[in-house]
C-alpha cells in the first residue's frame, strides 16, 4: 500500500477561511482521497441518529464526488479518482459537531436533518473547494454576475434553487482536486470526467466497538 | 456596562425586536419580527421562494419573549471577530425603542460558544415556528 500524502492548505474567500486537510493514496489503478472526521454528537442525539447521518455522509459523498474524474498523468495513465470518509477521533482532518433537528448547516456544525446533498457540499469545502452561490459579504461572490457565481447546477453553488437533483461536480472541480493532488503528492495530472454510473444504493454501517467507545466520548466532551 | 443600552425590551407599542438569518441565496434568510404590541411577523426568502406569516402573541407569550431576551440581553453578549467558515450564516439583531435603536451581529459560531446567544436564537426560532404554522423551522 502507497504512503499516504498529506494535502493541507489555507483556502480563503474573503471574510471566509478555512483549512484544507486530507490524505491521498496514489496507487496504480486508482487515486484514494481520504477524509478523516470527527462528528462530535450533541448529547441529545440518540445513537441511531448519529449511524443514520454516518450513512447518508458516505451515500452522499460516494454518490457526488465517486465515478466522476479520473486523473490523468503526463503519461496519458488515467486514474478513477475514489474520495471517502472515516468517522474517526484519531487525528481528524475535520472536526464537525452535530446537532440535533433542522438548521443552516456550515463546515464544522451539521444538523441531523439536514438534507444529505449539504453534507457533501461541506466534504467539497473540506477538499478545498469554494462556494458558487451568491453571499453579499464575499468580495468573489457578491451579486449574479460576479466572477465566484456559477448557475449551472453545481454542487458547490445554489442546489437549493436550481435543484437538488441536478446537483453534480463540475470539471473545473476535478482541476481544482487534480492541482492539489498534483502539488502534494509531485506527480502532474490532469482531470477529466469519467462516464457515470448508476451509483450504489444506500449501504448499512455497523455499530463497531470502537464507534461506541468513541461516542461515548464525544458526548463526555460536551 | 453601558446604560444607554439596556433599556425595557418590547415595553412599549412603537418598541420592537427584529432577528435576522441567513442567505436568500442558499439555504434561506429568515426574519423574525415582534411587536412591543405583541404582533409578531415571521419571512423566509430562498431564491424565488417568498413566505410571509403574521400573527398576533397572547400576553402570556410576549411576557414570556420579554422576560427571556431580559435574561439573555443579546446586548451584553459580544460579537466574534473570526473568520467566517464556508456558509456560516450571520445572526442580527435589531432593538428598536422609540427613537433609539441597537442593532448587532453575530456570527453563527457565536450561537454555539455563547450560550445566552443560543438561548435567543432558541426563542426566535420557537417564534418563527409558533408564527408560521411550522413552516419555517429555522
Amino acid at each position: 500500500m502507497p504512503e499516504p500524502v498529506e494535502i493541507n492548505k489555507s483556502i480563503q474567500d474573503l471574510p471566509f477561511g478555512w483549512t484544507s486537510r486530507y490524505h491521498t493514496f496514489i496507487e496504480n489503478d486508482h487515486i484514494d482521497v481520504r477524509l478523516r472526521i470527527h462528528l462530535r454528537s450533541d448529547q441529545r442525539i440518540p445513537l441511531r441518529d448519529v449511524l443514520k447521518v454516518r450513512v447518508e455522509t458516505e451515500d452522499s459523498v460516494n454518490r457526488y464526488f465517486n465515478q466522476r474524474f479520473e486523473m490523468v498523468d503526463s503519461e496519458g495513465r488515467a486514474r478513477p479518482l475514489r474520495v471517502s470518509i472515516e468517522f474517526t477521533s484519531d487525528s481528524p482532518d475535520l472536526v464537525v459537531r452535530l446537532h440535533p433537528g433542522k438548521g443552516r448547516s456550515n463546515l464544522n456544525h451539521w444538523f441531523v436533518d439536514a438534507d444529505p446533498i449539504i453534507r457533501a457540499h461541506e466534504v467539497g469545502h473540506a477538499l478545498s473547494l469554494p462556494d458558487e452561490y451568491i453571499d453579499p459579504m464575499s468580495k468573489n461572490r457578491a451579486t449574479a454576475d460576479a466572477p465566484g457565481i456559477y448557475h449551472d447546477h453545481s454542487l458547490m453553488g445554489n442546489f437549493f434553487s436550481e435543484g437538488i437533483d441536478q446537483a453534480e461536480l463540475k470539471q473545473r472541480h476535478g482541476e481544482i482536486l487534480a492541482n492539489e493532488i498534483s502539488e502534494a503528492a509531485g506527480i502532474p495530472l490532469k482531470a477529466q470526467e469519467q462516464p457515470r454510473i448508476t451509483p450504489d444504493g444506500p449501504h448499512e454501517v455497523a455499530a463497531t466497538h470502537e464507534f461506541l467507545l468513541q461516542y461515548k466520548e464525544n458526548r463526555a466532551h460536551i | 456596562m453601558n446604560t444607554q443600552d439596556s433599556w425595557e425590551l418590547l415595553v412599549s407599542s412603537n418598541s420592537s425586536v427584529r432577528y435576522q438569518i441567513g442567505n436568500p441565496h442558499f439555504e434561506g434568510r429568515t426574519t423574525v419580527v415582534i411587536q412591543g404590541n405583541g404582533t409578531a411577523s415571521v419571512e423566509f426568502v430562498r431564491g424565488a421562494e417568498k413566505r410571509s406569516y403574521l400573527k398576533q402573541l397572547a400576553p402570556e407569550r410576549l411576557e414570556e419573549v420579554r422576560s427571556t431576551l431580559a435574561a439573555y440581553d443579546p446586548r451584553k453578549l459580544t460579537a466574534s471577530q473570526k473568520d467566517l467558515v464556508p456558509d456560516e450564516a450571520q445572526i442580527q439583531i435589531e432593538i428598536v425603542e422609540g427613537d433609539r435603536t441597537w442593532v448587532r451581529t453575530f456570527r453563527d459560531q457565536d450561537r454555539w460558544n455563547q450560550s445566552n446567544l443560543q438561548k435567543d436564537v432558541e426563542l426566535f426560532e420557537s417564534v418563527a415556528r409558533e408564527v408560521s404554522g411550522g413552516n419555517v423551522q429555522f
